[in-house]
């Protein structure tokens, strides 16, 4: 129960600060060395790409969960309650059925790269699948976060609690 | 029948989006629904959402972004408003065009506009509220300021446009400087005139001697400048390595300075990198820096900005193909061609651009519009270059106009000013964009000038 607290805390964390670090990591110490040996790994363009697909998915995600997207808020802000609650139900309904989308399309993408033992530009053993997983994995979790928001707003429904609608664009 | 239904679904997103549905989403069932309409595979969708983000040179993005927050996070951004403050205290409204300039300073290592907002607006707000001024007009200072952080290079929309239109993105990034300070200067002046009627701001002498310390103590901000313009100037980097050497600097520099700036720096009133007035030279050098514990929270902030727009990259890129597909850029084409000669139909593309930029965030409105727009330009014998800059000029307004105005948001975030009356107080600085715009859009040399001194005048189409 503690380990899964934990990662319902952090799970996006880990992804994006693990792949951040190395795809800034990687160009950085490759810039160094073209400059100061000549010499630059052929994988130095083509790994960090796909990195960055591990970071905007789950990035996404996790400005799901901290209801972050950039949107319109004002004349949602001056609806009534009740009014409120339904535009929040939009939204998981919108999330959901466009992740449904985006999940068996993309899961199709991965299939066809694992079935062609596709490999990464450069590389001799990576595979590309591991990173074009990052899409299908971010959005199905994705869903679970717009599934534990519209509990949550649910639960201040019930209570007449006031809801978090302000986009909240520079993080919790 | 077809043309019935995209309008349809048109007005339906339209719609979601007044009723506050994230605009990611607003894009894609407009996508969605569009595809279905014209029997176009949603396979695409799954894609491009792979495809339109493949290419390395949008990696810059994620860098900026990342340089951005560690400058912010060390404590330089505090320094760099000091610098500016020093230079312009001598005028009324001094603070307040200290605020604009250290909006342009900090464009030039951040390349997002909301984030120049965010950063400015937090330090120079409270400053600028202790110090006279008017709270609505201080909070509209800092939104307008922020318009300058998608065009003073680095610039994340350069990066997009210059990856959607094959453009070279350090040109672009050239061709923004002048514009650029432009934009910082015409709203100063507009800035001195306000005060200058109201009476606000307190004076204060300028001192050289004060000046050059306030600039030892940004140095890692000048420093972070001075990088990436001479690299991409050079062509001694491209602008994700620029980015990336940049981002590894000041993650080391700021590491490295931490302990000792602990040790040594006088213990901060709550704005990481405050200095006392008879702070001494080794002082100076000195910047806060954060620690390995903070780093995480510095990265995962980047992450979530990242997150944030580059999602709405990928969704308009296949916008984009769709409106492609339905001829949407024929018929803008023939729309626009019959308006007569070179200047109507820049100023038409203008003024799509502006109206557009009113309801779309700046990334969709540049992936949407730039492919359509910029062919027309080329035809009337427009530098692309010079045309990249007049669209993100006219994109970067975007951020201060209603109804969908995100420097506005997050202003009235940081200040807790009404969405609505901090854009009563943003109009004069329109006005003053507005004309720097036109100026832009008259003299091509404005953009091209520094380009044709380093021998890129290839893109001269004339």
């Amino acid at each position: 129960m503690v380990l899964l607290r934990w990662l319902d805390a952090n799970v996006e964390k880990i992804f994006i600060l693990i792949c951040y670090v190395t795809m800034a990591g990687i160009i950085f110490v490759e810039v160094f060395r073209r400059f100061l040996f000549n010499e630059q790994v052929p994988w130095s363009t083509t790994v960090p790409v796909y990195l960055f697909l591990w970071i905007v998915w789950l990035g996404c995600t996790y400005n799901v969960k901290i209801r972050a997207h950039l949107r319109f808020d004002e004349l949602r802000l001056r609806l009534p309650y009740g009014g409120q609650f339904a535009c929040l139900c939009l939204d998981a309904v919108l999330w959901i059925t466009f992740a449904a989308i985006v999940i068996t399309y993309t899961t199709e993408q991965v299939w066809l790269s694992y079935d062609n033992f596709a490999i990464v530009q450069g590389t001799d053993d990576v595979m590309q699948w591991w990173f074009y997983l990052a899409t299908p994995f971010a959005w199905s979790l994705l869903v679970f976060r717009v599934l534990q928001n519209l509990w949550s707003d649910y639960a201040d429904f019930r209570a007449g609690r006031p809801f978090n609608l302000h986009a909240n664009i520079f993080g919790d | 029948m077809d043309g019935l239904w995209i309008t349809l679904i048109s007005l339906g997103v339209t719609g979601l989006f007044l009723l506050g549905v994230p605009i990611f989403l607003v894009i894609g069932f407009w996508v969605v629904g569009v595809s279905l309409v014209i029997d176009f595979t949603l396979a695409n969708i799954g894609v491009t959402l792979y495809e339109g983000l493949n290419f390395f040179g949008l990696l810059a993005l994620p860098l900026f972004i990342l340089t951005g927050d560690l400058i912010k996070s060390a404590g330089i951004a505090k320094r760099l408003s000091d610098f500016a403050y020093s230079i312009l205290g001598w005028l009324r409204g001094g603070l307040a065009m200290a605020s604009l300039g250290a909006c342009g300073l900090f464009a030039a290592i951040s390349g997002s506009n909301s984030a120049t907002t965010a950063t400015i607006g937090s330090i120079m707000h409270p400053e600028m509220v202790k110090g006279g001024y008017d709270k609505n007009f201080a909070a509209a200072t800092a939104a307008a300021g922020g318009t300058v952080g998608i065009i003073i290079p680095p610039s994340i929309i350069f990066i997009v446009y210059g990856f959607l239109m094959n453009l070279s993105i350090s040109d672009l990034f050239i061709g923004g400087l002048i514009p650029g300070c432009l934009m910082v200067v015409a709203m100063q002046t507009v800035c001195w005139f306000i005060c200058q009627r109201n009476g606000w701001g307190h004076l204060i002498t300028f001192q050289l001697l004060r000046s050059a310390k306030m600039a030892v103590g940004a140095w890692l901000g000048f420093f972070a400048i001075l990088l990436v313009i001479w690299g991409i100037y050079t062509g001694a980097f491209s602008p994700t390595e620029a980015a990336g050497v940049t981002a590894g600097f000041c993650l080391l520099v700021g590491l490295i300075m931490y302990p000792f700036a602990k040790r040594l720096l006088p213990a901060s009133d709550g704005s990481p990198g405050a200095l006392p007035d008879d702070a001494g030279f080794l002082q100076r050098l000195l910047i806060p820096g954060f620690s390995f514990a903070e780093l995480p929270g510095v990265i995962m902030r980047s992450g979530q900005i990242t997150g944030l727009l580059a999602p709405l990259i990928a969704v308009s890129v296949v916008m984009q193909q769709l409106l492609s597909l339905l001829g949407a850029d024929a018929f803008v084409t023939e729309a626009l061609s019959g308006l007569g000669g070179y200047y109507a139909i820049l100023f038409a593309c203008m003024l799509i651009v502006l109206l557009a930029g009113t309801v779309l965030e700046s990334l969709p409105n540049t992936i949407i519009l730039a492919p359509i727009l910029a062919p027309i330009a080329a035809s009337i014998g427009v530098d692309p270059i010079h045309f990249a800059v007049i669209f993100l000029v006219g994109d970067a307004i975007g951020f201060i106009t209603p109804p969908y105005g995100l420097n506005l948001y997050v202003a009235s975030g940081i200040t807790g000013i009404p969405y609505f009356r901090l854009l009563k107080y943003t109009m004069p600085y329109l006005g003053a964009l507005i004309v720097a715009w036109l100026l832009i859009a008259f003299i091509p040399e404005l953009s091209t000038i520094l380009l044709v001194n380093k021998g890129a005048g290839v893109y001269q189409l004339q």
